[in-house]
C-alpha cells in the first residue's frame, strides 16, 4: 500500500513536470518544499476536520502557470479512525481517485524579484474525486528572496465534484468544506 | 434638530429595498414544454425577429408564441450572429456552427470546421470576416474557405475568451483572462494589441465588453465590476462608484443614452446612470427569479430590454417607464394628482393624503406627509407657482396653500370667500390664477405670500363659463386659453373673445376632461363620446383610430418637453408623435393592467420626465431617451399553393392552375403584440388596401398575370412610418393561352383543311372515275349480254325446246324475259345483296342448263348468314360466263363451278378444260370485275390457276 502511494507520488511528479516543462527551456520555476493543506466541514451536529502535510506543487512564475496536488489518503487527523475509513472509502473513493488536483494560471502579474505580499486570482481546473471543476480561487503570495509563501483559503461544494452523502449523515456534513493551503515554494536553480 | 437628522438618516439606511423605484419586469417562458428552461441569450435578427438561446434549442418570438426551431432541439445555443442574408449563424456549446435561413437549420462548414470547445461569440468584421470566440481554443477566423486558428501558439494571450465585440468602427475586441486584446487590425488577421493590468484595466478576466453610446466601450469583469476603456487615448478609467465593487462578476452590460444596464452573475441588473444627475442603484424585480443570474441582454428595436436570466426570459419596456408602486410603508392605492416640485421632489395626493416624496440616487425614496393635520382632504389639482406656493385644490373640501419651507398653510373654503370647494384644474395664465371649479371658472391674483388674502373672481364677460362643470384649463400662450366643461363643450378664448365648441352633437362633444397642444399648434381634446379630437385651428377632427373611445377612456392630454402628445387611458398610456402620427403605446404588457388614473392626475418635471399617478402606483416616463420610435417590422413567413407549403420569391413563375395562394405574415411589435393589425393589398388584383387581423391571407382563384403583394402593419389601427414586406410573384398563362400553342394550333387545323379538301378532292375523281366506269360496265354488261352468241344460242336452245315440249318452251322464255328484266333493273345499282345475285346466277344457269344439259353443275355452299353480304350486280354471272366462255363442256368434259364462302370472301372456283378456239370479246370481263372491285372496296380480288382449277376471290362487301 504504501509503496503503492509512493510511486503514485512520483509519477504524479513526473506528470507534473511534463505539463510545466514541456515547452519552456529557461523558465522561473519554483519547487514545493513545505505543502499543508487542511480541510474543516462545518456540520450542524460534527466538526470534521483533516490535514495533510504531503502536497506537491510547482508554479512556473514566468508563463504564470501552476500545478499543485495532494493525495487524498494522505489526510489525517480526524477524530476516529472510522471517519478517516469513510472519508477514504465512502465518500472520496480514494483507491479509484488518488489524488486531489489544481492546475492553471495565474491572473494577476506578480513581480517575483522584489519581495512583497500579493494576492491573486488563479484560475485552473480543480480535480477532486475525479471530478474536474473551473475554479477562480484567491491566494496570498508572500515573496521573500527566492522563497514564494503561498496561502489560500477556498470552499468546496460536495455537489460540484460529485461527493454523495448518506442521507443519514446528511448531519455530520456540511455540503460545503472549507479548504486551507498553506505552502513554501523555493526557486530551483 | 439632530434628532429629525438621525431619524432622516436612519430612514435613509433602513430603506427598504422594494421602495426603490424600478423598471417594470416580467418573466416568460420561452420553452414551455420545460419547467426549468436555460436561457442563454436573446437575440434580434435583421428583420427584427427575436431568437432566444437556450441549453435545449433556438426558440423563435414573434410577440405571440414561443416557437423552437425545428432541428435545434438538442443545441446548446450559445452564440449568435446575423448572416448577411436574413439569416443566422449559431454558435454551440459544443464547438459547432449552424446555419438558419428560411427557417431551415445546415451545419456550417461541418467538414472544415473542428472546435471542440464551447463558442461564445461570433462576428462579422469589414472584411466580411467570420471571427468566432471559444472558450478553450482561441479564435478562429474564417475567411471564405480559409480557416485561421489564433490561439496561444500563435502568440495569443489567452485561449479562454469570455467574449467577442465588433465596434463601432468595425475593429474585434476580445476579452479573456489576460485582459482586452484588439485584434485583426489593420485588416491583418495576425496583428493584434493586448491591454492588461498593466495598461491600466483594473482586472485581468474581462468578462464582457460593449459599445458605449457615447463611444469607447464598457467593460465588464470578473470582480471589479465595469470600467470605461476610451478606445482613441487608450486609457481605462473607472466612476468612482465602481470602486471597491461588491455584486460579483459582470456579464453582460447594455450601453444605452448616459446609462447602462449591468447584468451580474448573482445581483441581477444594476443600473448606472451618469447624466446631469449621477444614479447608481441595483433593479429588483417583483417576479419571482429561480436565480438572480444575467447571462446576457438586449435591447430591441422598440427600446425593450429582453433579460437571459439563468433559468428565466425576462421582458423589460426598458428604462423609458419606472414604477413607484410604495414609499417605505406607504403604499400607493389611488394616486389622484402629481406634481413635479421645483426642486426635484414630487408631490402627490394619494388615499386622502398629501405626500412629499424624496428620491435619492441608488434609487430609494423616503416620504414625508404634508398636512398631516388634516384629515381625508382628497386632493386632485396641483399646481406651484412662481413664488414655490402650492395650490392644492380638492374635491368638495375646498382649497390648500402651502409654504413647503415654512410648513404653513392657508386653507380657503366657502366660509372665507372660496366660490366653490371642488377644484379640478390649478393653471397661471398671464399673471393670474384661474381655477376650475364645479361652478365655473375664477381667477385670483398672484400672490406675494402664503398670507396674502386672496380674492377669487369671474372673469370679464365670460357668462359662457359661469355656473358650469369645469374639468380642465389649458393655457396656450398669453392670449389664447381654453377650459374644458361636463356638458357645455369646450371654450376658446383667444384674443379678448370666447367661442363655444361642441355643442349640440358638433366635434368635439359636450363633455371633455383633459386639453393639450402639441409642438405643431394643434389642440387635443378628450371626449368621452369621440375619443380622441384635434383642432387644428380652423377645424376639429376625430383622431382615429375608434379605439380612444371604445376601450381606452382618456382621462388626461399632456404634451411632453419636444411637443409629443402622451395620451393617458384606462388601460395605460400612449405616446402619439404629431407629425407622423405613430404611436407607441404602454400598457399591461409593460406593466399597465388595471392602470385606471385619476382624471388629469400627472405632471412634467423640469428633466422632461413625465410622471403619472395611478391605482398601480406612481409612474415616471421618460420620452426623451435615444429611442426613437420603433418602426414595427413586417415578415412573410410562409407562403403556399393549395394550402401546402410552397416557397415563392421574386423570380418565381407558377403555373396558370396554381393559383390558389396564401401569404403568411406577421408583425412584430414586442411591446404590445395585442395592438397590432396588417392592411395589405394585391397589385394586379386589386388596388385597395385591405385591413385585417390575420396573419394569413389567401387569393383563390387568381387570374395569370404579375402580382405585387404589399403587407404593413397598424399599431392601435394607426399605419406608422412602418416597413412594408413585399411579394412579388408571377402567375403563368395556361399553354393554351400561349403564342407557340395558339401558332401550333393553327398550323394543325390549316393541315387538316388541306388535308380535308385534297381527300374530298381525291373523293370527287375517284366518284367520277367510277361513274365513267360503272357506264362502262354497263355497257359491257349490255354488250355482253346481248351478244349475238348468246343470243343466237338461246334461240337455238328455245327452237329444240319448242320442239320437244310447248310448254318448256314457254317456260324456257319466260326465264329468258326475267333475265333481262333483272339485267336492266340492276344494272344502274352499285351493289345488291348476294342473294338477290345468286337468283340472277340460278336464273342464267337455268337458261345456260338448257344448252350443256347436265354437263354444267353449279355447286353452292355459302352460310345463310353471308347472304345479306353486298356485292357488285351481276359479278357471279359474269365469272360463270367466263368460264363457260373458256372452256369446252360437252359430256366427256363436264364443267364444274364451286362457290363457297370463304371469310370474307366469295370463292368461285371451276375445273379447267380449255378451248381450243376462244370466243369473242373474251378477257374484257375480268378486267371490268377487278376495275370495279377498285372503286368499291380496299380488299383485292385474288386469282389462283393451275392446269386443273381456275380460283377467283372476290371480296364481300358490307
Amino acid at each position: 500500500m504504501r509503496l503503492n502511494r509512493f510511486i503514485q507520488m512520483r509519477l504524479l511528479n513526473i506528470v507534473l513536470i511534463c505539463i510545466l516543462f514541456s515547452n519552456i527551456g529557461f523558465a522561473q520555476k519554483y519547487y514545493c518544499k513545505n505543502g499543508n493543506a487542511e480541510f474543516s466541514s462545518d456540520a450542524p451536529l460534527e466538526l470534521i476536520h483533516a490535514a495533510s502535510k504531503e502536497m506537491q506543487g510547482i508554479i512556473d512564475a514566468e508563463k504564470k502557470t501552476f500545478a499543485f496536488s495532494i493525495s487524498t489518503y494522505s489526510f489525517d487527523g480526524f477524530n476516529t479512525p472510522l471517519q478517516k475509513e469513510h472519508f477514504n472509502e465512502n465518500y472520496m473513493e480514494s483507491s479509484k481517485f488518488p489524488n486531489s488536483s489544481f492546475t492553471g494560471k495565474i491572473i494577476e502579474d506578480i513581480d517575483n524579484s522584489r519581495d512583497g505580499i500579493y494576492v491573486v486570482r488563479t484560475k485552473g481546473v480543480l480535480t477532486i474525486h475525479g471530478v474536474k471543476k473551473e475554479r477562480i480561487i484567491k491566494s496570498t503570495i508572500e515573496i521573500k528572496g527566492n522563497s514564494w509563501f503561498i496561502s489560500s483559503d477556498f470552499s468546496v461544494m460536495l455537489d460540484d465534484h460529485q461527493i454523495t452523502i448518506p442521507r443519514i449523515v446528511q448531519q455530520k456534513i456540511a455540503s460545503e468544506i472549507r479548504v486551507k493551503i498553506n505552502a513554501e515554494l523555493v526557486k530551483q536553480l | 434638530m439632530i434628532n429629525k437628522y438621525i431619524i432622516i438618516f436612519l430612514l435613509i439606511l433602513f430603506a427598504n429595498p422594494s421602495d426603490a423605484q424600478s423598471p417594470y419586469f416580467k418573466k416568460y417562458n420561452p420553452l414551455p414544454k420545460s419547467s426549468n428552461p436555460r436561457v442563454n441569450l436573446v437575440h434580434q435578427d435583421l428583420r427584427g425577429i427575436i431568437y432566444i438561446g437556450t441549453e435545449t434549442g433556438l426558440v423563435l418570438y414573434d410577440g405571440i408564441g414561443f416557437n423552437t426551431i425545428s432541428g435545434s432541439e438538442e443545441l446548446n445555443v450559445k452564440a449568435i450572429c446575423n448572416e448577411q442574408n436574413n439569416g443566422l449563424l449559431i454558435g454551440t456549446g459544443k464547438g459547432n456552427m449552424f446555419l438558419l435561413i428560411n427557417d431551415s437549420l445546415s451545419e456550417y462548414k461541418k467538414d472544415q470546421l473542428r472546435i471542440e470547445s464551447p463558442i461564445t461569440g461570433i462576428c462579422y468584421d469589414k472584411q466580411g470576416r467570420i471571427w468566432v470566440s471559444t472558450y478553450g481554443e482561441g479564435l478562429y477566423c474564417i475567411e471564405d474557405e480559409q480557416i485561421t486558428k489564433l490561439d496561444s501558439n500563435t502568440g495569443l494571450e489567452d485561449d479562454y475568451i469570455y467574449t467577442i465585440l465588433k465596434d463601432k468602427n468595425e475593429g474585434i475586441w476580445i476579452g479573456s483572462d489576460a485582459g482586452l486584446t484588439h485584434v485583426g487590425m489593420n485588416k491583418d488577421i495576425h496583428n493584434s494589441k493586448n491591454y492588461s493590468m498593466s495598461h491600466g484595466l483594473p482586472d485581468n478576466i474581462v468578462r464582457t465588453i460593449s459599445n458605449a453610446y457615447e463611444g469607447g466601450m464598457w467593460i465588464g469583469m470578473q470582480e471589479a465590476g465595469v470600467c470605461y476603456f476610451n478606445d482613441k487615448t487608450e486609457t481605462f478609467s473607472t466612476p468612482e462608484t465602481f470602486k471597491d465593487w461588491k455584486y460579483g462578476s459582470v456579464n453582460h452590460i447594455i450601453s444605452i443614452k448616459n446609462e447602462i444596464w449591468i447584468g451580474t452573475d448573482k445581483h441581477f441588473i444594476i443600473d448606472y446612470e451618469y447624466g446631469n444627475t449621477q444614479r447608481f442603484r441595483p433593479f429588483h424585480t417583483d417576479e419571482k427569479l429561480i436565480s438572480e443570474r444575467v447571462n446576457q441582454m438586449m435591447r430591441d428595436r422598440e427600446g425593450n430590454i429582453w433579460v437571459a436570466g439563468a433559468s428565466d426570459l425576462i421582458f423589460s419596456p426598458g428604462e423609458r417607464i419606472e414604477i413607484l408602486k410604495s414609499v417605505q410603508d406607504h403604499s400607493f392605492k389611488n394616486v389622484q394628482a402629481v406634481l413635479p416640485l421645483k426642486n426635484g421632489k414630487i408631490l402627490l395626493s394619494d388615499d386622502g393624503k398629501l405626500i412629499e416624496i424624496t428620491r435619492f440616487p441608488d434609487g430609494s425614496t423616503t416620504y414625508k406627509n404634508i398636512l398631516s393635520n388634516l384629515s381625508k382632504h382628497h386632493f386632485i389639482s396641483l399646481y406651484q407657482d412662481k413664488t414655490g406656493i402650492i395650490w392644492a385644490g380638492s374635491f368638495g373640501q375646498g382649497l390648500v396653500l402651502i409654504d413647503l419651507d415654512n410648513s404653513s398653510n392657508q386653507i380657503l373654503t366657502i366660509k372665507n370667500g372660496l366660490p366653490n370647494e371642488n377644484i379640478f384644474s390649478i393653471k397661471p395664465f398671464r399673471n393670474t390664477i384661474q381655477i376650475a371649479t364645479l361652478s365655473g371658472i375664477y381667477s385670483t391674483k398672484l400672490l406675494s405670500s402664503i398670507h396674502t388674502p386672496v380674492q377669487f373672481q369671474q372673469l370679464p364677460k365670460s357668462e359662457l363659463l359661469q355656473n358650469k362643470y369645469m374639468y380642465h384649463i389649458q393655457p396656450v400662450n398669453d392670449s389664447e386659453i381654453w377650459y374644458a366643461s361636463d356638458g357645455e363643450g369646450v371654450i376658446q378664448y383667444k384674443n379678448g373673445r370666447y367661442q363655444q365648441y361642441g355643442i349640440g352633437n358638433t366635434l368635439p362633444g359636450s363633455v371633455c376632461y383633459s386639453i393639450a397642444s402639441d409642438k405643431s399648434g394643434n389642440i387635443w381634446f378628450a371626449s368621452p363620446e369621440h375619443g380622441l379630437v384635434k383642432f387644428n385651428g380652423i377645424t376639429f377632427s376625430v383622431f382615429k383610430p375608434e379605439i380612444w373611445k371604445e376601450n381606452r377612456t382618456i382621462s388626461g392630454l399632456v404634451s411632453d418637453r419636444s411637443g409629443n402628445l402622451i395620451i393617458i387611458h384606462k388601460e395605460g398610456f400612449s405616446i402619439l408623435e404629431p407629425l407622423t402620427q405613430s404611436i407607441h403605446s404602454y400598457n399591461s404588457i409593460s406593466g399597465f393592467d388595471n392602470f385606471d388614473p385619476d382624471l388629469n392626475s400627472f405632471g412634467v418635471d423640469a428633466n422632461g420626465m413625465v410622471w403619472i399617478g395611478s391605482r398601480k402606483g406612481l409612474i415616471q416616463f421618460n420620452p426623451e431617451t435615444d429611442q426613437e420610435n420603433p418602426t414595427p417590422g413586417i415578415v412573410i413567413n410562409k407562403t403556399q399553393i393549395f394550402l401546402i407549403d410552397h416557397h415563392i420569391d421574386e423570380n418565381t413563375v407558377l403555373s396558370y392552375d396554381q393559383n390558389y395562394i396564401t401569404i403568411s405574415y406577421f408583425g412584430l411589435y414586442y411591446s404590445d403584440p395585442t395592438a397590432i393589425s396588417y392592411k395589405y393589398k394585391l397589385e394586379g388584383l386589386s388596388d385597395n388596401w385591405v385591413t385585417t387581423g390575420d396573419r394569413s391571407v389567401s387569393f383563390p382563384n387568381l387570374a395569370p398575370g404579375t402580382y405585387v403583394f404589399r403587407v404593413k402593419v397598424l399599431i392601435d389601427g394607426q399605419e406608422s412610418s412602418s416597413q412594408e414586406a413585399v411579394l412579388q410573384f408571377i402567375i403563368d398563362k395556361p399553354y393554351y393561352k400561349k403564342n407557340w400553342f395558339i401558332s401550333l394550333l393553327l398550323l394543325c387545323v390549316s393541315t387538316m383543311i388541306i388535308l380535308i379538301i385534297r381527300y374530298r378532292d381525291k373523293r370527287f375523281k375517284l366518284e367520277e372515275k367510277r361513274k365513267n366506269e360503272q357506264v362502262l360496265q354497263k355497257f359491257e354488261t349490255l354488250r355482253n349480254q346481248i351478244n349475238p352468241h348468246f343470243l343466237f344460242n338461246s334461240f337455238n336452245t328455245l327452237i329444240s325446246v319448242i320442239e320437244e315440249d310447248k310448254e318448256k318452251a314457254v317456260e324456257y322464255v319466260e326465264h329468258l324475259s326475267d333475265y333481262f328484266r333483272e339485267i336492266l333493273t340492276y344494272r344502274d345499282v352499285d351493289k345488291i345483296d348476294l342473294e338477290t345475285e345468286l337468283k340472277l346466277l340460278q336464273t342464267y344457269i337455268y337458261l345456260q342448263k338448257k344448252r350443256y344439259g347436265n354437263n354444267i353443275e353449279l355447286n353452292l355452299n355459302i352460310e345463310p348468314e353471308k347472304l345479306t353480304s353486298l356485292v357488285p350486280p351481276l359479278v357471279l354471272q359474269m365469272l360463270v360466263e367466263n368460264a363457260i366462255k373458256h372452256n369446252v363442256v360437252s359430256k366427256n368434259n363436264r364443267l364444274i363451278i364451286d362457290i363457297r364462302d370463304q371469310g370474307h370472301y366469295l370463292v368461285i372456283s371451276n375445273n379447267i378444260n380449255e378451248r381450243k378456239l376462244k370466243q369473242k370479246g373474251t378477257g374484257l370481263g375480268l378486267q371490268n370485275i377487278l376495275k370495279r372491285y377498285q372503286l368499291l372496296s380496299k380488299i383485292e380480288i385474288k386469282i389462283q390457276h393451275n392446269d386443273q382449277n381456275f380460283n377467283i376471290s372476290i371480296p364481300l362487301l358490307n
